[in-house]
């Protein structure tokens, strides 16, 4: 009897050890360090563009035969969590980290990524704009990462529709009307009356308050605080009041960015021109216009240049494996054959303007912007770029002046009672900001 | 073995309870005790815990977000749940007395919102009340009920019913399936002397199922009360790419700001953890104190018995 109890004992509890190895996963390997091609490892990377990853993959396993890439795909909405979580546990955070712009802040001074600056990674970052080498250096002087892509904002619009309302397609007269060639809102909003006018009303020239919410929060009046000072009065009052201008002229849709209809609008013609950045061409014009071959162009920004970019890559402090992240965060960022990839694949610039002279593939035309040569007009637009200073209370900041806009969108407030409204909110949950 | 015999104590049952204890205490009461220290710090996900004491506890009280959170989910249980019981309560009496043919057919029409995943839910209604292109705005401009499309998902005034509905819809079958396992337990010849006696459905529905399904009832409303101030899935799921901010939840205005769905956002998109434990322990004694009140309501007539 006893024999058996014994027995089963060992059993229970050989079971309950072996459940609990398993959901704690395996251990990984360490890498060897070592210069060049004979870098070895393993890397694992999460990522929310799987085919796109891919093709790096393809092209940094094919100049690295000794390290193996592990993808693992991760939605972008679960990215920090995820990230935040295997940081905090010690264990489980991918070797090379993409820290998107959306929550940089929350890591950038966390400590838990390699100082690229310093041996023996000593990142030459000379040919990258400043204000990305900024964005991604820390409190301690630490350049945590490397930016990806140049990603100026601009305004991309329908060749078709342009032609049909405002009687030619040529991108520098529709840039005098509405892109670069606008320096205030009023020879903006004037264009969009014009173009409504034209179509009866069928077409709007921006698709919502939203798609120029992003724009103009980027634009060099943009910043909603300076230190402990709020700028809310300062540069989001005139923002909203030229909103609230869009609205009463009637040139916009109505329609909420990245919405399901937002997506539609691309191929139905319904909106005329959509600020965005590079990127849009390969992820949302192309994505949602089968059509959109030739049939679209871009110009430059009305009232001020802007930056519509993400983040950047870094290597994991807690890697095994950090020379074969550091070959691959090169090879993301400022490797000649790495940023061809993403160019071809996607229309993205590199950040590393030197790299822009080095291939005649930066100087051909794109095919969906109608043969447009896009890299000098991208290059042109970086000039004036001022980009708002992260800070750890962006989330409810954003959270409360979205809230004001929404009342704005929804005509439940005016743009001085949504700023009132903004006001008032900082008061109770930011009150260490004042203006 | 006899009367007399003395029972053998043995080891044997404790080493099988062994997993589940450890379990027990490395899954639920670990993470409850933790949650609680949590919440006397101002922890941001990353960086080293840091007492604050009761600091987070003060801050709700003064918090007019989380004041509107809680006034939201009391708004949406009112809106929901008498009318969901009621109907739950018709419906189980109708196809328990067979008024209707196809019981098994309605029985699993009316479950299958209950088992359809809740993030297929939200897709669906988001696609329904889209402003262009929903069916919703389609229909009633086919009809001429409305001469330009509704926004429903931008204006605050549409959160709640929508919500309500939706939770309405969903938890309908399931309520129904456990009334109709409690008046199964009815003696069918009670109905049958009402019946003689002339009574109608009516009178038999009021007098005789209500009564006798009682603690059935007691059981449905206190669960669907704690499942309602838990509620999360469908606001957050409906207003998921409503804004173009990424810290945005709960809906235009935060007027589908539930209390779990102001928990989310303080903890995974404000990084503000400490807050957020104290968020819910502080929904934790809400949701005791309604079931003990509820419990209490509805068990009077009872206990005066």
């Amino acid at each position: 009897m006893k024999v058996r109890i014994v027995l089963s004992s060992i059993a229970v509890i050989f079971l309950a050890a072996a459940g609990l190895l398993y959901a704690s996963g395996g251990k990984e390997q360490g890498a060897t360090a070592a210069a060049g091609s004979e870098v070895s490892g393993t890397v694992t990377t999460w990522t929310w563009n799987l085919e796109f990853s891919k093709l790096f993959k393809a092209a940094f396993e094919a100049k690295f035969p000794k390290v193996t890439n592990i993808l693992v795909p991760v939605s972008s909405s679960d990215y920090p969590t995820k990230l935040q979580t295997a940081l905090a546990a010690g264990a489980g955070a991918p070797d090379e980290v993409e820290l998107d712009g959306a929550y940089l802040i929350q890591f950038l001074n966390s400590g838990m990524f390699e100082d690229l600056s310093k041996p023996p990674y000593s990142a030459d970052v000379s040919q990258i704009p400043r204000f990305l080498e900024e964005r991604l250096t820390n409190d301690k002087g630490q350049l945590i990462g490397i930016s990806n892509e140049s990603d100026p904002g601009e305004l991309y619009y329908r060749r078709d529709v342009a032609k049909q309302y405002f009687g030619t397609d040529d991108p520098k007269t529709i840039g005098d009307l509405l892109g670069s060639g606008a320096p205030t809102w009023d020879k903006f909003i004037a264009a969009g009356t014009k173009l409504r006018q034209a179509s009866g009303g069928k077409v709007s020239l921006v698709a919502g308050l939203t798609d120029m919410f992003t724009m103009m929060t980027r634009q060099p009046n943009g910043a909603w605080h300076a230190g402990n000072k709020l700028l809310i009065t300062k540069n989001y009052l005139p923002m909203f009041r030229t909103l609230e201008a869009i609205r009463k002229a009637g040139i916009d849709a109505k329609l909420q960015q990245w919405s399901p209809e937002w997506n539609s609008s691309f191929a139905s013609g319904s909106v005329l021109a959509y600020p965005g950045a590079p990127w849009y061409v390969g992820y949302v014009i192309s994505q949602n216009d089968k059509n959109a071959k030739g049939n679209w162009a871009m110009v430059g920004n009305p009232v001020g240049n802007w930056w519509f970019g993400g983040g950047g890559f870094a290597v994991c402090s807690l890697s095994k494996s950090k020379a074969a992240a550091w070959e691959w965060v090169k090879f993301r960022t400022i490797d000649k054959e790495g940023v061809k990839v993403a160019f071809k694949s996607s229309g993205a610039i590199p950040t590393a303007q030197f790299l822009i002279g080095t291939d005649p593939l930066y100087g051909q035309p794109s095919e969906i912007l109608g043969g447009q040569v896009p890299i000098p007009i991208y290059m042109s637009l970086l000039d004036g770029v001022k980009l708002p200073p992260l800070s750890l209370d962006d989330p409810v900041a954003n959270d409360i002046i979205n809230q004001g806009l929404t009342r704005l969108d929804n005509g439940s407030a005016t743009a001085d009672q949504a700023i009132a409204f903004i006001l008032d909110t900082f008061k109770q949950k930011l009150p260490a900001y004042a203006e | 073995m006899g009367k007399d015999e003395p029972v053998q104590r043995s080891r044997a049952p404790y080493v099988f309870l062994m997993p589940y204890a450890v379990a027990f205490l490395v899954f639920f009461l670990f993470p409850v005790g933790f949650s609680f220290v949590l919440s006397l710090t101002d922890w941001d996900g990353l960086h080293p815990l840091r007492s604050i004491g009761f600091a987070n506890y003060g801050a709700l009280l003064n918090d007019a977000t989380f004041r509107g959170s809680m006034a939201t989910t009391a708004i949406i249980l009112l809106q929901t749940l008498p009318m969901q019981i009621m109907l739950a309560l018709v419906l189980a009496f109708g196809l328990h007395m067979s008024i209707v043919g196809g019981k098994d057919f309605f029985q699993t029409v009316l479950f299958l919102p209950y088992i359809t995943t809740p993030v297929a839910v939200g897709l669906l209604f988001q696609s329904l009340l889209g402003g262009q292109f929903g069916l919703v705005n389609a229909l009633l401009l086919r009809v001429h009920l409305i001469r330009e499309p509704i926004q429903w998902l931008l204006q605050p005034v549409y959160a709640k019913p929508i919500i309500s509905f939706i939770l309405g819809w969903r938890n309908l079958g399931y309520i129904m399936v456990f009334l109709m396992a409690g008046m199964k337990s009815i003696p069918w010849e009670i109905y049958e002397s009402a019946r003689v006696d002339g009574a109608r459905l009516p009178t038999m529905f009021w007098r005789i199922t209500v009564p006798l399904i009682r603690p059935v009832l007691s059981f449905v409303v206190v669960t669907s009360v704690i499942g309602g101030f838990q509620l999360f899935d469908e606001p957050f799921l409906l207003y998921q790419f409503a804004s173009a901010v990424e810290s945005a939840v709960g809906g235009p205005d935060h007027a589908g700001l539930t209390i779990v769905t102001y928990l989310y956002q303080t903890a995974y998109r404000f990084h503000h953890w400490g807050y957020a434990a104290a968020i819910g322990y502080a929904l934790a004694i809400v949701i005791l104190v309604c079931t003990f009140l509820g419990l209490r309501l509805l068990t009077r007539n009872r206990r005066g018995a």
